[in-house]
């Protein structure tokens, strides 16, 4: 009766991190905030969830295997959302209007410095 | 006090029930976005959610051995956002910081000429900056 008890809270919470997600998706306006949003919810909602599922089955293969799938998607969860804001970055011509950014050269010295003032941000 | 099997079944079925909703607001996210990489998380959300959808289900059923499709799942998954990402980072980087996507792209304006240009140049459709 326990374990059960312990599975339904975690089952719950993984279950509205995913939910709060799901609409936080929609709330956002700027791509980078929507990659934020999506690395969260896929690394905490599915540990949760798959933590939930480990308790409720006990001490079998069926838990080794639930625990290699939490740890791959640990591992890559961070590669994938970092491989699309690099691919956001390089393809929005409207960043500007979004945030401050530098340019570098290639050997890493800077070239550009673009941050705003308050004024600007004001006045935009 | 109820039957402790009816109390995880309805628990079981019932977050099956919330994820695959849940499954489908992400879906409107992936046809509504303005931008591909929108469309690029939302295939990544769809899915890591499958994988929890599945391991619920083969509770559900009681077979143990269906998780090993979440195992490979969730590596095809991963694989499909590195790609997708990869290649739009090597396209803009051979073609020197200007986009050369939209060259051939014909935007469209009804539903039915958008359909035809989802047929004709799928490639286009996805990538293409609006």
């Amino acid at each position: 009766m326990l374990r059960i008890i312990i599975a339904a809270l975690l089952m719950l919470a993984g279950l509205f991190v995913l939910g709060v997600a799901t609409i936080g998706i929609f709330r956002f306006s700027t791509m980078l905030n929507r990659i934020h949003i999506a690395a969260k919810c896929d690394t905490l909602g599915a540990l949760l969830v798959l933590s939930s599922l480990i308790v409720l089955s006990g001490m079998t293969i069926f838990s080794l295997k639930l625990l290699l799938v939490i740890i791959f998607l640990w591992l890559s969860n961070p590669v994938s959302s970092h491989l699309v804001a690099r691919a956001e970055v390089k393809t929005n011509p409207d960043l500007n209007k979004i945030c401050d950014f530098m340019r570098f050269d290639e050997q890493g010295n800077l070239i550009k410095l673009n941050i705003k003032t308050d004024d600007e941000v004001s006045a935009s | 006090m109820p039957d402790i099997n009816n109390l995880k079944n309805y628990l079981l079925i019932g977050s099956a029930v919330f994820l695959s909703i849940t499954i489908f607001a992400c879906l409107l996210r992936a046809i509504l976005g303005p931008r591909f990489t929108d469309r690029i998380i939302a295939a990544n959300i769809i899915g890591t959610k499958t994988i929890a959808l599945i391991s619920i289900m083969s509770l559900i059923v009681g077979e143990d051995y269906l998780v090993d499709i979440c195992l490979i799942y969730a590596i095809i998954s991963f694989l499909s956002v590195v790609v997708l990402a990869r290649s739009v980072i090597e396209q803009k980087h051979k073609s020197g910081g200007s986009n050369n996507i939209n060259n051939n792209s014909h935007s469209a304006d009804d539903l039915r000429s958008m359909i035809q240009q989802i047929w004709r140049e799928p490639f286009n459709y996805i990538f293409e900056e609006q």
